[in-house]
């Protein structure tokens, strides 16, 4: 079961590191064309840069969420390292429900700004403002989704635990 | 916090003490927290610190602010009308200017656009009409040509300077200062006390009065709450915007006396331009850039107090504009 | 209890107890935005507006430059300073510092640097017999000067919080940096002959110019970088792409050791590392939203202004604050949370903005060293397979040597003002 998914996540996380290459290509071209554009052209345009800031943003979230599958988000770890194996198997699997639930928020929530800020048209690439609010939304599941598999991981890591210490 | 108080507002502002729009809020709070006895209560969040001003409009309906006093411009990116505020030289100057906000124009203009985005648009400041600051002396569209300029990231700015045959450059304005001083742009376009409140006397010497937009600031609240207000709370916002734009209406034109004396004695050059040579060049910007706004632009035109027989052609277009309602 | 008390309350407990900041960010805001009746679509607006900003564009490109430099450029600058000062006593970590430097003038990372440059030095030095806790302290520390020699990210993230200009605070920590790495350079000189360490041959002007020749285009990027920005020609945002696509087009034309596979996997690593600071960058935007309308910094505000009128005394205080901090938290966390509380404060005492910027973030970077969460030391030290305990006594002299620098751009702040207001003319 575990197994399973944790394929699937593979799969998808190819899905997403293909589209993290490819957005951070543009982004640099993009960015490059405007210094091309100033210098050689001697003219500029309003949506270059703002295509570069959201590719960036939705990035950042989809980045996040490999983030949270390699362990890789930042945290003071002094007191983590003063548990014992078991202990802090258990405190992740909570600090990982206490995230799923902050996720959980901040998907309903974030849906909710891209209805509210839908009218709302940008200045430079003049698409609605919820194209890119549409970022965390999708960031908020893609991290919901690998944390299901860290909590999986830390229970099997768990059984094992106590498995050796019976033996 | 304040007791007695039933409306706590959160006025949010782009800017600190010293410019239009916050003085201008400065007037509003005091004005409406002694109407209503205290029963509003206004705090003033400057420096965006609230959020950037389309931030704040935009989750305004659920509450990140209840007011902002900002540009009618800025509502540009939930209507294209509201560019008409962004136009270039559809005013002559600040009577003309004057006389069509306070007409039944610009009641009308803000109305519309007040429907269009469920906003409720309250006052009309003047902020100082918008000149530009530049490294060189310039002072015909014939000198813009080539002119690398920092520009507002709106579609109205970029295109007014690139008519001309400029060359605008969307920057940060945290990065304006810097990029002046490096000579990565060679002037930028702001009212002229903003201009000056960004410390611009420091690195651009000509300060060029091209006077190219006359913008309103209002004061802007969600339109579902403003219509939930008790009439007596709607009444006093209404009466105290009027009241913070008398003050500031009379204010600003010293205010910008003031600011070209002092750049004067520091040294800058203040340059005067032929601004009908201008309005000649510009005369078909609006029509080819934005039909939509032909209309309003033509009325506003209309209006200039200058203009030989002004009365009757005001009255001709207005009859038109009727004629093409009805 | 006022909900902007309750947020920094929450963050500091949560973030103790080992929840990832971001969280710790995030989960506090809802608690406060709960209790004061915000609704919860200001939090998801505000973490997109702490991102949506162009200069912290910047970060994934530094992040990324730096990245495709360690393959090859890295061996360059350390070839380039090893021809020039080889041949004195202790000369690798001489080289060490030298080329972290160097290498600082075109990343922005200490992690980057260390790994880098210290990835190279270290073994080479352990071979030269250094002793092993001398080359993980050496390197570790001149790794800091990664993020404080411009380009730094934890600048850009300051910048992007306060809305200096980036370029001028990168313009401010030109001295502070040239001082560190003088001093740490200097030191490396007394430890050389104090211990006799061995020294190579001094190399021909024949070989020199070999060398030079054979490095001259990874040398040309700090230029372009720097020149770049401090020359007006492009934004830090802009000299960022110049600089990915400069070290792409050598890596694969003129040196020819980097395939695409490579740089799939190089551009990944970035975009994890770019996320994982800028989820807090944005996070932090939320509560301080929250702090704002909750009135706090006024309070904070006449509570120190009660207790003193002076910027010494504050500016004291605030340093050994971060210096806690620094021990405890990444340098670009600790940036993030500390900045929108203490900044009506350093306005209120007429602190300049972008001193206490580079003031700040060199306090942070030297927590990069500082134990018990001092990420740099920690790379350098087991890159060096040395005993920590050992390689932080050998560090020590060096973390005092920083503390000076520290006071000195404190309480002068020409050092960091001068040349922003300099280049200006
Ligand atoms: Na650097
Ligand atoms: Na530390």
């Amino acid at each position: 079961m575990l197994k399973k998914y944790t394929k699937f996540l593979d799969g998808l996380e190819s899905v997403e590191k293909v589209f993290l290459v490819v957005t951070a290509a543009i982004m640099v071209i993009v960015i490059a064309y405007q210094v091309v554009l100033r210098y050689v052209f001697n003219a500029s345009n309003a949506w270059s840069e703002e295509l570069a800031r959201y590719l960036f943003i939705y990035d950042v979230f989809i980045g996040s969420a490999i983030a949270l599958r390699k362990n890789s988000h930042l945290q003071v770890d002094v007191f983590l390292n003063l548990m014992k194996e078991r202990t802090k198997y258990i405190y992740t699997i909570v600090v990982t429900i206490l995230g799923i639930l902050f996720l959980a928020v901040l998907f309903v929530y974030s849906i909710s700004l891209c209805k509210i800020s839908a009218v709302n048209i940008t200045p430079g690439l003049q698409v609605s403002m919820a194209i890119p609010y549409a970022c965390m939304p999708l960031g908020a599941v893609l991290m919901i989704l690998t944390s299901f598999e860290v909590i999986g991981k830390n229970v099997e890591k768990l059984k094992q635990c106590k498995k050796g210490a019976d033996v | 916090t304040d007791d007695t108080a039933e409306y706590h507002w959160k006025m949010a502002l782009n800017s600190s003490a010293g410019d239009a729009a916050y003085d201008g809020a400065v007037f509003f709070k005091e004005k409406i927290e002694e109407i209503t006895n205290g029963r509003v209560e206004v705090t003033l969040y400057g420096g965006a610190s609230l959020g950037t001003t389309s931030e704040v409009l935009e989750c305004m309906p659920i509450g990140v602010a209840d007011i902002m006093c900002e540009s009618v411009g800025t509502l540009s990116t939930f209507t294209d009308l509201a560019n008409v505020d962004a136009l270039p030289y559809i005013y002559s100057g600040y009577d003309h200017f004057m006389k069509v906000w306070e007409s039944d124009l610009g009641d009308e203009m803000k109305e519309v656009i007040g429907d269009e985005t469920n906003f409720k648009l309250l006052g009309n400041m003047y902020r100082g009409a918008r000149i530009v600051t530049a490294t060189k002396e310039m002072t015909t569209p014939e000198d813009m040509k080539g002119f690398k300029l920092r520009a507002l990231n709106l579609d109205v700015y970029l295109k007014t300077w690139q008519y001309i045959g400029a060359a605008p450059m969307p920057l940060a304005m945290s990065e304006v200062y810097t990029a002046l001083q490096q000579h990565t742009v060679e002037g930028q376009e702001n009212p002229m006390s903003d201009s000056y409140n960004y410390a611009f006397q420091e690195v651009c010497k000509y300060w060029i009065k091209t006077n190219h937009v006359y913008s309103a600031n209002v004061f802007i609240m969600d339109r579902d709450y403003f219509n939930s207000l008790p009439e007596d709370i709607q009444a006093a916002a209404i009466e105290a915007s009027e009241y913070a734009s008398d003050q500031m209406n009379s204010l600003m034109l010293d205010r910008e006396a003031e600011t070209e004396q002092k750049l004067i004695d520091s040294g800058c050059t203040v340059l005067e331009v032929d601004t009908q040579e201008f309005i000649d060049y510009y005369a078909d910007f609006v029509d080819t850039y934005y039909p939509e706004l032909s209309d309003w632009a033509n009325r506003i035109k209309a209006m200039d107090p200058n203009l030989e027989g002004a009365a009757e052609q005001e009255e001709t277009v207005q009859d038109d504009a009727a004629e093409g309602t009805a | 209890m006022n909900i902007g008390a309750v947020i920094i309350i929450g963050l500091i407990i949560l973030a103790l107890f080992g929840i990832p900041i971001y969280l710790s960010l995030g989960i506090s805001a809802l608690i406060a935005m709960a209790m004061a009746d915000l609704p919860f679509e200001i939090l998801a607006q505000k973490m997109f507006a702490g991102m949506n900003s162009s200069s912290l564009l910047a970060i994934p490109f530094f992040i990324l430059a730096g990245n495709i430099m360690s393959r090859s450029i890295t061996g360059k600058l350390i070839g380039i300073s090893n021809a020039f000062i080889g041949w004195i006593k202790g000369s690798l970590a001489l080289v060490t510092v030298v080329a972290s430097a160097l290498f600082g003038a075109i990343s922005g990372s200490g992690v980057a640097t260390v790994s880098a440059v210290g990835g190279t030095t270290i073994p080479a030095m352990k071979e030269e017999k250094y002793p092993a806790h001398f080359a993980a302290a050496i390197a570790s520390m001149a790794s800091i000067l990664g993020p404080i020699i411009p380009p730094s990210i934890t600048l850009i993230v300051y910048g992007s919080i306060t809305g200096v200009s980036v370029s001028k605070l990168f313009l401010g920590s030109v001295i502070p940096g040239v001082l560190l790495a003088l001093v740490l350079a200097g030191y490396a000189l007394f430890y050389g002959k104090k211990y006799d360490l061995p020294a190579h041959k001094r190399k021909s002007p024949k070989e020199i110019a070999c060398t030079v020749k054979d490095g001259i285009w990874a040398l040309l990027m700090p230029v372009i970088i720097l020149g770049g920005i401090f020359g007006g020609i492009f934004s830090p945002t802009e000299s960022a792409a110049v600089a990915v696509i400069y070290a792409l087009l050598i890596s694969f034309f003129v040196y020819k050791d980097m395939s695409f596979k490579d740089l799939g996997s190089v551009l990944i690593d970035s975009s994890i590392s770019t996320a994982t600071i800028l989820m807090m960058v944005g996070l932090s935007k939320s509560s301080s939203y929250v702090v704002t309308v909750s009135g706090l910094p006024e309070m904070i505000l006449s509570g120190f202004a009660s207790f003193t009128d002076s910027p010494i005394v504050i500016l004291l205080l605030i340093n050994v604050l971060f210096l806690i901090i620094g021990m405890l938290m990444e340098a670009n966390a600790a940036i993030v949370m500390m900045t929108p509380l203490l900044l009506p404060l350093i306005k209120a005492f007429g602190i300049d903005i972008i001193q206490f910027g580079i003031v700040m973030s060199f306090n942070m970077c030297i927590g990069l060293i500082t134990p018990p969460v001092g990420i740099c030391m920690l790379m350098g030290n087991q890159l060096a397979g040395s005993k920590l305990s050992a390689a932080l006594k050998a560090v020590a002299p060096m973390l005092l040597m920083s503390l000076i620098i520290l006071m000195l751009i404190t309480y002068i702040p020409a050092l960091t003002t001068w040349l922003p207001g300099f280049l200006a003319e």
